[in-house]
C-alpha cells in the first residue's frame, strides 16, 4: 500500500485518466474531487457494505414462518 | 392491460432504488403478521421474489436519531422532517440473536409525495448489523 501526504488543492494521478484532487480539509473530514472515465465505478467504502447487507436482507419467503415466530416471540 | 393488484396510494417510489437494487423503483409495504404493525414486508411491485422485512426503528430504539444530510432532504423533496417516516431493514434468522437490523441505512419516506430514499447516516453510533436482542426491553 502506498501512503502519501497531500495538501488542499493538490492532486493525485492514478493511471492515465484518473485524477483525485483535495478540495477541502477539516478536522475530521476531507472533500475529494475525482475525475475518472464514466466506466470506472466509484463507490464510497460504506456503500459497498450497505449493498452487501441489503443483498443478505432479501427475504426468503420459504422462511416466512420463522419470521412470524420471531415477531411474535421476540418483538412483541 | 394494466393490473391493479396494488393500491396506488400505498406505493412508495425509490428514484434511485435501494443500494444494490437500483433497478427496482416501486415497492409496497405489506403486513407480515396480522398481530403486528411494527414489522412489515417491503414488496417490490416489479418482482414478486424481491421483498425485505422492514421495521419501525423507533419501536426498537426510542431515541433513534437519524440526521439526514441536505442532499437527502433534496432527494425527498421536502425539508419538513415531520413529513418523513423511517424504516429499517432486518435480516431475520432463526432467533433474535441471529437476526440483525440495519440502523445505519434507514429507508426514509416522504409521506406526502411517497418518494423514498435509502440513506447512509453519518453517525457512528449506528451500525449496519445490530442484533435484534440488543433492543429487548429488560425484564421481558
Amino acid at each position: 500500500m502506498l501512503v502519501l501526504q497531500r495538501k488542499k488543492g493538490e492532486t493525485l494521478l492514478i493511471g492515465d485518466n484518473i485524477r483525485i484532487s483535495v478540495v477541502e480539509v477539516s478536522s475530521d473530514s476531507v472533500k475529494l474531487a475525482v475525475e475518472a472515465p464514466k466506466e470506472v465505478k466509484i463507490l464510497r467504502g460504506e456503500l459497498e457494505e450497505a449493498i452487501i447487507v441489503n443483498q443478505e436482507s432479501v427475504m426468503d419467503k420459504a422462511h416466512i414462518d420463522d419470521v412470524k415466530r420471531i415477531i411474535q416471540r421476540d418483538i412483541h | 392491460m394494466k393490473s391493479s393488484l396494488f393500491v396506488e396510494e400505498e406505493l412508495i417510489y425509490f428514484r434511485e432504488g435501494l443500494f444494490g437494487f437500483e433497478e427496482y423503483k416501486t415497492f409496497i409495504p405489506l403486513p407480515v403478521d396480522e398481530t403486528s404493525d411494527v414489522v412489515l414486508c417491503l414488496q417490490s411491485t416489479q418482482d414478486p421474489g424481491l421483498s425485505f422485512i422492514i421495521m419501525n426503528p423507533f419501536y426498537l430504539k426510542e431515541d433513534y436519531q437519524p440526521d439526514l444530510s441536505p442532499a437527502d432532504y433534496k432527494k425527498l423533496g421536502t425539508e419538513d422532517a415531520t413529513l418523513l417516516s423511517f424504516y429499517v431493514i432486518c435480516v431475520i434468522g432463526t432467533s433474535s440473536e441471529k437476526s440483525t437490523v440495519n440502523l445505519k441505512c434507514p429507508i426514509v419516506v416522504n409521506t406526502e409525495n411517497r418518494q423514498a430514499v435509502q440513506v447512509i447516516l453519518a453517525s457512528e453510533e449506528y451500525r449496519m448489523r445490530h442484533t435484534l436482542n440488543e433492543f429487548q426491553k429488560k425484564g421481558e
